[in-house]
């Protein structure tokens, strides 16, 4: 196993020079250049244009400017931003960075949890009503164009029932005395959320050596009740309280609209898998033995559908960086989606192929885990 | 003696056998089908578009001679219309309700609702299809592969599904629209090729693998199949169910692509579903209370988009016993 | 429930204080507040409107009417001639005071104007700068006494002097000064320079309090601002006169401070904080304006016709119309056949009928325009001239486009025959005079995503082109696609169609048809060559007085109107909303809007 994630680690490398190179390309492919917009102004002449050029680079030719970029790239420099000149991409990324990260991936736990127990359930009760309805809502809210389920959910819940915040990730009225910035609020909310993971896995493990279910049980929710007022205790104490409080209220909107539009997909992979295994031995003798039906559905069956739900899982996490460039727009979340959409317009290269570069790193890694995962669950698969 | 005993049963020839059987099992197949009423209606829906989207060329034609008939400013409106810069200058604001002369309507520039509907009808089915089977067809042959043969081939089809991944379509396909004028088409092309080699075939290749360390594989090896064989015959069947509900993520993602390319107004696509969207937000009727009022500018388009998508998932679903006789319920 | 409670709270606190803090929605983060930067290059509409006025000019432009008029200067300057230079006395302003406290005097100015021309010259320092301070023109800045300043100029031109360096924004030199020199120690001064913290002080009558990074930008008003209770008054009969009573500074200008007042505009600042808010969907900001969150929305491109009508009715929303200083147009490219020929340009011109255009397909959401100042630019715009095809219909467009052909000696294969308002018969195949038949025409033009005014346009042109045989194809492609095959692939097109936004004084009448901007990636994109137009347009770019330029200006239009290198097609006017139940502008229609004008932040006032 150690020797399989060394040969992988050594790929995701080679991957990742190889990637940069792609991307870099395709980005200089791209017609015009970052100075293209220059050329709207009538006021400034040609050898004035010509200066800014030469400011950015621009004026070398394209290989000797990659291998430049490539130079840094390798420093660990991603580069100096032209958009957002003269801060550097890194630096940026880090502002960005937080708040992406904060709200996918609640929002990708929330709906696979959704689809995952929706689709444990509707596997078991195969071609009932529940199964019928709850494939139906699942497909239609999968097929919503964003935008416009976006826009429904603003307008009603912002804007009719007046429960939920309009907009943004903050509230400025609240923010403009506070003491520290968001990003620093987002990476202590991040940090929060961690723990709390952090527990509940380590819950997890001890129960699966507990012997009664009642242990279990216990020891599980326990920990996760535990471990979440601890974590509101300190927070309340902390003075910023309210400031996260005031961001987790503006995230309750994004999240609930992309759990609406994506809880579909996680359910009916997790049904289809299921459907597969129901038809194993093992249930037929699990079932045999007399055993309670939710507990040859939970510890059985569904545990062996984890494998493609958890593929996935673990992979759409990796995507989590990217962001969804529409949810961000829609709810002026200012993230790495936004960015990138930015940068590509306006052909910023540097924060282009530095995001890229990023998200990618993620992604792979994710691949990787999900890979190991993948043994740990079915001990029939070796590497 | 034996040869004329085998004669006098074979009366009829080979292929008229064999058409039978498959006539037989495809009225089964059928009776299987049609007990699933959400699969009925994924095919209604999609043969409703098919038709709707044929029938294109029709619907000027038609309008022409019962309600265009009026071209005050003989600007050659109406012939042939065309939904793109089709524009009705006898009514005097745009966007108008639905009314007879425009059956749903005209957008925020003039053109009716229900033509450009249609014209992107039948561009969005072979956007979809054309994409969807491309992806499948090489996600799961490839998967399957993966899994099968391990080593060298798994490594580098796994790597390039990385790369691909990460690969920032959006970017390529920016880049592209700026050079050509892409039609759906080629939109699909791209898209299809784009995601097949991508995340499917980890995905596929996972299930493939717990396919392939099944005792009937080693069986089948054993008493000598190919690896062909074994990939086809054997290992893709039992992918396949999962290739199905991926073709259906997929025609609903490469829909999906192209209206929120169009709908962020990243790609020059000339006429489609998403840019009827765009159309309505970018003269900002999407707002507010306006979506209740304004509904023909964007329910139209949403509502086709849901429709077409969510049809060929139920249509994946009936046929999903088909496949996989094991799912049967008998 | 706890939106409701923080709300009480802040009205609570609000209550208590009397604070007045209005918000206003933008679009987009401001790339940079440092100034360095923002008139270097990373220039946007976003940091102009967050930086509120922050840096004054020594002359400015009246409100509405646009005259030149003295802002950090107390009066018109006295010019003379010294040695080889130009020079220009400049008074200044005795009580204006930076937002530190510390007076504003020639120091300031001379710091500003050496060392900017120091950084064009030896470091490269782009963008805005160096046109405002061009080095071709400006010598240097010398101090005569506390309050009075000499600048020298190497040639003189309305553009670059009166409405370029005197315009240039000015900095604070105790600030600066320790700064500059850090940065021209470093490695790359430039960049060191850019990425230092706006906390300079400024002349204007905001100070930036907070940044918060993707939502929100405050700024907070000066309580002991110099200019509090500054008045511009403009009059009927054209004068202007400008007053601060605490100070004591009066300035009278252009006529006799008497008769009928036209506008008076009172400088507070009135309110105490304005919070700039980011959204980046444009629905949400108006229906956070309709909610009422927000009292203003800034929009370089107006709203458009469905946010109108959505705005329109509401209880407290009032909607205003301003014309815009700008147009979009389609550029022949000249260099090539048959676009060379003026016949050929004037046919087109004839096909375009704006009038349809713009107010049946668009709706009334664009204005026509044929000359190449837009008619909101009311000083320097030519109504007398004439646009080819006015008041024609249809099919008498189309006639005299054939005539105009034939006259050229363009033949068809199939000739297009009118009768009456009807194409009975479609041209085919255009001959050109030297009897080569004209291949296939493009017409690069943004697509639908980028603007669908243009698309439409640019599609209802080839229409219309080739009803006559003339075989245009419109290419409708990524904006930056054009900038790459106008700009940098030497003039590679046959026509393309984009836009301009302008500046008030139009030195880009010259710039655009000089025969000298015909280089590649210069201003000249059709490659017009009149040496008749050079000659007027030098004079133009060397009057000194106004008056004469504009004589100059208008017959400039005239020859460009009958040569068409350009073909202007409309202008689209700004709509703006605001919310009368919260605030009070002093005006409401200004050439480029409300926001061209910032928002008028130290003028703007709230509702009791």
């Amino acid at each position: 196993m150690l020797k399989y994630i060394g040969k992988r680690s050594l790929q995701i490398v080679i991957l990742l020079f190889i990637y940069v190179t792609i991307v870099y390309w395709i980005m200089e492919a791209m017609p015009g250049n970052f100075a293209s917009q220059y050329v709207m102004n009538p006021k400034l002449t040609p050898e004035i244009r010509e200066k800014i050029k030469q400011q950015f680079g621009l004026d070398k030719p394209p290989f000797i400017r990659y291998l430049y970029y490539m130079k840094n790239f390798l420093k660990f420099d991603l580069g100096t931003s032209f958009l957002y000149y003269p801060r550097k991409v890194t630096d940026i990324i880090k502002e960005r960075l937080p708040r992406t990260l904060f709200l996918f991936m609640t929002a990708t736990l929330v709906s696979y949890s959704v689809g995952y127990n929706l689709g444990k359930r509707i596997a078991w009760k195969r071609g009932k009503f529940v199964d019928k309805a709850a494939t139906f809502v699942g497909i239609v809210f999968w097929t919503i164009f964003t935008p416009l389920l976006a826009i429904f959910n603003i307008w009603l819940f912002a804007v009719t029932l007046k429960l939920l915040p309009l907009n943004q990730f903050i509230e400025p009225n609240l923010w403009r005395t506070a003491p520290i910035d968001s990003n620093t609020v987002f990476l202590r909310l991040l940090l929060t959320g961690f723990w709390i993971l952090l527990a509940l896995l380590v819950a997890l493990i001890v129960a699966s050596f507990q012997k009664t279910l009642m242990a279990k049980r216990i020891t599980v929710w326990g920990t996760l009740t535990a471990s979440i007022i601890v974590a509101l205790v300190l927070w309340g104490r902390s003075g910023i309280g309210i400031y996260g409080l005031d961001i987790v209220k503006h995230m309750v909107l994004p999240i609930l609209t992309l759990t609406l539009l994506s809880f579909a997909g996680s359910m009916l992979v997790m049904r289809d898998t299921m459907l597969e295994i129901v038809r194993e031995d093992y249930i037929t003798t699990a079932k045999a033995k007399g055993l309670p039906d939710k507990v040859v559905r939970d510890k059985h069956a569904a545990r062996n559908a984890l494998l493609p739900l958890i593929t996935n899982f673990v992979i759409s996490l990796g995507f989590t960086m990217s962001g969804g460039i529409i949810t961000e727009t829609m709810f002026s979340w200012p993230g790495m989606g936004l960015t990138y959409l930015e940068a590509l317009n306006s052909q910023d290269i540097p924060l282009l192929v530095g995001l890229l570069v990023f998200t990618g790193i993620f992604v792979l890694i994710a691949h990787l885990v999900a890979d190991i995962l993948y043994a740990f669950l079915d001990p029939r698969i070796r590497y | 003696m034996a040869n004329t005993s085998v004669e006098s049963v074979m009366k009829e020839p080979l292929w008229k056998i064999r058409l039978k059987l498959w006539m037989r099992s495809f009225r089964q197949n059928w009776e299987l089908f049609k007990e699933k009423k959400i699969a009925l209606f994924g095919l209604g829906v999609i043969i409703f578009f098919a038709i709707f989207g044929a029938l294109y060329p029709l619907y000027p034609v038609i309008m022409k001679n019962l309600y265009w008939k009026n071209d005050i400013d003989l600007y050659d409106m109406y012939t042939p219309y065309d939904p793109i810069i089709g524009f009705d200058a006898t009514i005097y604001s745009h966007p108008s309700p639905p009314s007879l002369k425009h059956p749903l309507g005209t957008d925020p520039l003039g053109r009716d609702v229900l033509s450009q509907l249609m014209y992107s009808t039948p561009r969005e089915f072979v956007l979809g299809i054309t994409a969807a089977l491309i992806t499948v067809i090489i996600g799961t042959i490839i998967g399957a592969a993966s899994a099968y043969f391990g080593g060298v081939v798994d490594t580098f089809f796994m790597r390039l599904a990385d790369i691909v991944m990460l690969f920032p379509l959006l970017a390529l396909l920016m880049v592209l629209s700026a050079f050509l004028e892409l039609t759906l088409f080629k939109l699909a092309l791209i898209i299809g090729l784009v995601s097949g080699f991508g995340s499917i075939t980890i995905v596929l290749k996972a299930q493939a693998l717990t396919v392939k360390v099944r005792p009937f594989i080693e069986a089948a090896k054993s008493a000598g199949a190919s690896d062909s064989y074994i990939i086809f015959k054997h290992i893709i069947p039992n992918i396949l169910p999962l290739s199905f509900l991926y073709m259906m993520f997929s025609v609903t993602s490469a829909i999906f692509s192209e209206a929120v390319l169009s709908f962020l107004g990243l790609v020059n696509i000339r006429m489609s579903w998403g840019i009827i969207i765009h159309t309505a937000q970018a003269n900002g009727y999407l707002i507010g209370s306006f979506i209740a009022r304004y509904w023909w500018l964007w329910a139209p388009p949403g509502v086709s988009i849901t429709l077409l998508c969510s049809a060929f998932y139920f249509l994946g679903r009936g046929l999903e016993e088909i496949i996989n006789p094991r799912l049967r319920k008998r | 429930m706890k939106k409701l409670f923080i709300l009480f709270m802040v009205l609570v606190v609000v209550s208590i204080f009397g604070a007045k803090v209005i918000n206003w929605a933008i679009y987009e983060e401001p790339k940079t507040l440092n100034i360095w930067n923002h008139l270097g290059p990373n220039a946007t509409v976003w940091n102009d409107y967050v930086m509120a006025g922050k840096y004054g000019s020594l002359y400015g432009y009246s409100d509405v009417r646009f005259d030149w008029i003295p802002a950090l200067a107390a009066d018109m300057p006295k010019k003379y001639k010294e040695g080889e230079y130009w020079v220009y006395e400049i008074p200044l302003r005795q009580d204006v005071k930076w937002s530190d406290g510390t007076p504003f005097t020639a120091d300031d100015v001379v710091f500003t104007i050496n060392t900017v021309l120091k950084l064009i010259k030896d470091y490269g320092l782009g963008g805005n700068w160096a046109s405002s301070y061009d080095p071709d023109f400006v010598e240097k800045a010398e101090k005569v006494d506390d309050y009075t300043v000499k600048i020298y100029f190497k040639k003189l031109g309305l553009a670059k002097v009166e409405f370029g360096a005197l315009m240039g924004p000015i900095i604070q030199k105790k600030f600066w000064e320790p700064k500059v020199e850090e940065a021209l120690k470093s490695e790359n001064p430039l960049q060191t320079l850019y990425s230092y913290e706006p906390e300079d002080p400024g002349t204007g009558a905001f100070v930036l309090k907070k940044w918060e990074k993707g939502a929100f930008v405050e700024n907070t008003a000066l309580p002991d601002y110099y200019d509090r209770g500054f008045v511009e008054v403009l009059y009927k009969n054209g004068a202007v006169e400008l007053k601060n009573e605490n100070t004591g500074f009066h300035w009278v200008g252009y006529g006799e401070p008497k008769g009928d007042v036209e506008l008076k505009v009172e400088t507070g600042p009135f309110v105490d904080s304005i919070i700039y808010r980011i959204y980046k969907e444009k629905s949400v900001a108006i229906t956070a304006m309709i909610n009422g969150d927000v009292s203003f929305i800034f929009n370089p491109l107006g709203l458009q016709k469905g946010e109108l009508d959505q705005l329109r009715g509401k209880p407290g929303i009032k909607i205003t119309s301003s014309p815009s200083n700008g147009f979009r147009y389609v550029a022949f490219n000249m260099r090539r056949y048959p676009m060379n020929i003026k016949e050929f340009r004037q046919a087109i011109a004839l096909l375009v009928d704006r009038d349809f255009i713009c107010n049946r397909i668009l709706a009334g959401q664009a204005i026509p325009v044929s000359t190449l100042v837009p008619p909101g630019n009311v000083f320097w715009y030519n109504k007398d001239v004439k646009t080819l095809g006015e008041g024609m219909s249809y099919g008498e467009r189309r006639k005299k486009a054939i005539e105009l052909l034939k006259k050229a000696g363009f033949k068809w294969i199939v000739e297009p025959k009118i009768k009456g308002d009807k194409i009975v018969r479609k041209g085919k195949g255009l001959i050109g005079p030297d009897g080569r038949k004209i291949e296939e025409i493009e017409l690069l033009a943004p697509g639908p995503g980028y603007d669908p005014m243009r698309a439409t346009t640019a599609i209802f042109i080839e229409k219309w082109a080739n009803e006559l045989g003339i075989p245009i194809k419109a290419n409708l492609v990524d904006f930056n696609y054009i900038v790459q095959r106008v700009w940098e692939e030497n003039f590679n097109y046959d026509m393309y169609m984009l836009g301009w936004g302008l500046t008030i004084f139009p030195d880009y009448l010259a710039d655009f048809f000089h025969s000298k901007r015909m280089g590649p990636g210069d201003f000249n994109t059709p490659g017009y060559n009149n040496p008749e137009f050079d000659e007027v347009a030098d004079k133009f770019l060397e009057a000194t007085d106004i008056e004469e330029a504009r004589k100059l200006a208008f017959k400039l239009q005239e020859m460009l109107a009958e040569d068409l290198p350009y073909l202007v097609l409309f202008t689209t006017p700004i709509y703006e909303a605001y919310r009368v139940d919260q605030i009070v502008f002093p005006y409401e229609e200004t050439l480029d809007g409300l926001q061209g004008q910032l928002g008028l932040p130290a003028a703007v006032k709230t509702v009791e």
